[in-house]
């Protein structure tokens, strides 16, 4: 069955792009992993609207001829949510006429978990979370990059900006300045940093006022941390090594696939 | 005239639910002034209304912000309190907990509150705090002769470390003298099973309940 051109995707704003796709818009170095003998791209993305930028970077260097499905950016809030969605998604695709199926998200406090296709291979990163995710470059070191109490900041997180911001005049309204202020300390003393993560797809001076807003609201300085595009490219690529996991027809997501792969090995 | 007892622990109860953590101090004077007893004050008044906050919570009428400043009234309060308290009113059985966010996550709202309820219900808590060394845990657990270790993380990529403190206690030979209990948003009762702790609660409320059937305590 070939995919519907009708199939309606939900897309984000961004010049230049085809998102719907179509085989005429594979390039000549085609073929690639999810194309079928009669060139048809059968290949969908399911990707978090938070890592719009970086799936923007990859699709256009490996991803052209794929279509898209976009999930809202804060569902990793509330993971049960998050699998709900995102298994309807998968079902939508497969029934668009999928062959692989490719998330763009993390394990994501265990949203991903449960998740499988009927007959299309179920393709994802293997990193608990889109930053560290972000944060790998190169070979796979451990499982997890991010540092304990550092605020980590792409412009897709800098969308959700009235995150500390918004909350503290809040909880001035409900319970006044001297309680805000206590409250801020307990929600957010732990952290000791805010950092841009660097990985190339978008220029961090549009995150750089936002950065600012959130050190100053913590109290902390801001920093910047080479991050990669790496994982993405590899995702949409079909160079599928251990930093993504490959799900067979009927095989479910489990918490143990991110298990670091060194670890299992012993 | 002076306030009476019961009045004055009604004023307790009520500064702690509607987190009167100022008010809270000129309450408990008053009530100490009036020579009543301090161990009365604490468990009808404060701890009866951080029960009440509890119950709140648990119904989703508070939520987690509530929930702390009711018990900054709670801990203002027993700092009033607790030196007025008669040697046969502090119960010298009460079993300690050893608690911490394990190392790598600085996530400790949950931690808190599973804090603030084990130290309402009696328990004696030693809180480690937040993006705890392992190593930490054990080293605490052998120096109080801990009852239970509590763990608690909200991160995936941290989980695991739950599972390397109980192998770091089998090696420290204490394993058979301390339960272990974990929590946190990515927990389930398979991975409390897989690492081997004995206990796992889904939320603050249940993890006193939890704790209690661990140490026998009916």
């Amino acid at each position: 069955m070939e995919p519907s051109s009708s199939h309606v995707v939900s897309m984000p704003n961004v010049p230049g792009i085809c998102w719907s796709g179509s085989p005429a818009e594979v390039p000549a170095t085609a073929p690639y992993y999810g194309m079928t003998e009669d060139g048809a791209d059968r290949r969908i993305l399911i990707a978090c609207a938070m890592m719009e930028d970086e799936v923007r970077c990859a699709w256009e260097k490996h991803g052209r001829g794929m279509r898209i499905m976009w999930v809202d950016r804060g569902y990793h809030e509330k993971p049960d949510v998050l699998r709900a969605k995102l298994q309807e998604m998968i079902d939508e695709a497969e029934e668009a006429g999928a062959t692989q199926v490719l998330l763009a998200i993390g394990l994501c406090g265990n949203g991903a978990v449960g998740l499988s296709c009927k007959s299309a291979t179920l393709v994802m990163p293997r990193f608990d979370d889109c930053v560290n995710l972000m944060l790998q470059a190169g070979e796979r070191t451990c499982r997890g990059l991010a540092k304990a109490g550092v605020m980590y900041l792409t412009r897709g997180w800098a969308h959700d900006a009235t995150m500390v911001t918004g909350q503290r005049e809040l909880w001035v309204r409900k319970y006044g300045e001297r309680r805000a202020d206590r409250l801020m300390k307990s929600m957010w003393g732990a952290y000791h940093a805010v950092s841009l993560i660097d990985n190339g797809c978008y220029d961090l001076e549009d995150v750089e006022s936002y950065a600012q807003t959130c050190a100053k609201a913590l109290d902390v300085g801001i920093r910047v941390d080479p991050g990669s595009n790496d994982v993405m490219e590899k995702l949409l690529s079909g160079r599928w090594d251990c930093d993504i996991l490959v799900c067979e027809p009927g095989r479910a997501i489990m918490q143990e696939d991110f298990d670091d792969w060194k670890e299992k090995k012993h | 005239m002076a306030a009476g007892k019961e009045e004055l622990i009604e004023k307790l109860y009520e500064c702690v639910v509607e987190m009167e953590d100022e008010d809270v101090v000129d309450v408990c004077n008053e009530y100490l002034e009036a020579g009543y007893n301090a161990y009365d004050g604490i468990m009808e008044g404060l701890v009866a209304g951080m029960n009440k906050a509890s119950e709140l919570y648990d119904e989703e009428e508070y939520f987690v912000t509530d929930v702390l400043l009711c018990s900054d009234a709670l801990y203002a309060g027993l700092e009033v309190l607790r030196p007025h308290l008669e040697a046969s009113d502090v119960d010298g059985e009460a079993k300690k907990v050893v608690i911490g966010v394990v190392e790598g996550d600085t996530h400790d709202i949950g931690k808190n509150l599973v804090r603030i309820m084990l130290e309402t219900a009696g328990f004696e808590i030693y809180d480690l705090g937040r993006d705890v060394p392992l190593d930490a845990f054990v080293e605490k657990a052998k120096e109080v002769d801990a009852d239970i270790i509590a763990m608690s993380t909200l991160m995936t990529t941290t989980m695991s470390g739950m599972g390397t403190v109980i192998e770091k206690l089998k090696e420290a030979g204490i394993r058979d003298r301390v339960k272990v209990m974990v929590g946190g948003s990515p927990i389930s009762r398979k991975f409390a099973d897989e690492i081997g702790a004995e206990g796992y609660s889904v939320n603050a409320v249940e993890a006193v309940a939890v704790a209690k059937q661990l140490v026998g305590i009916e």
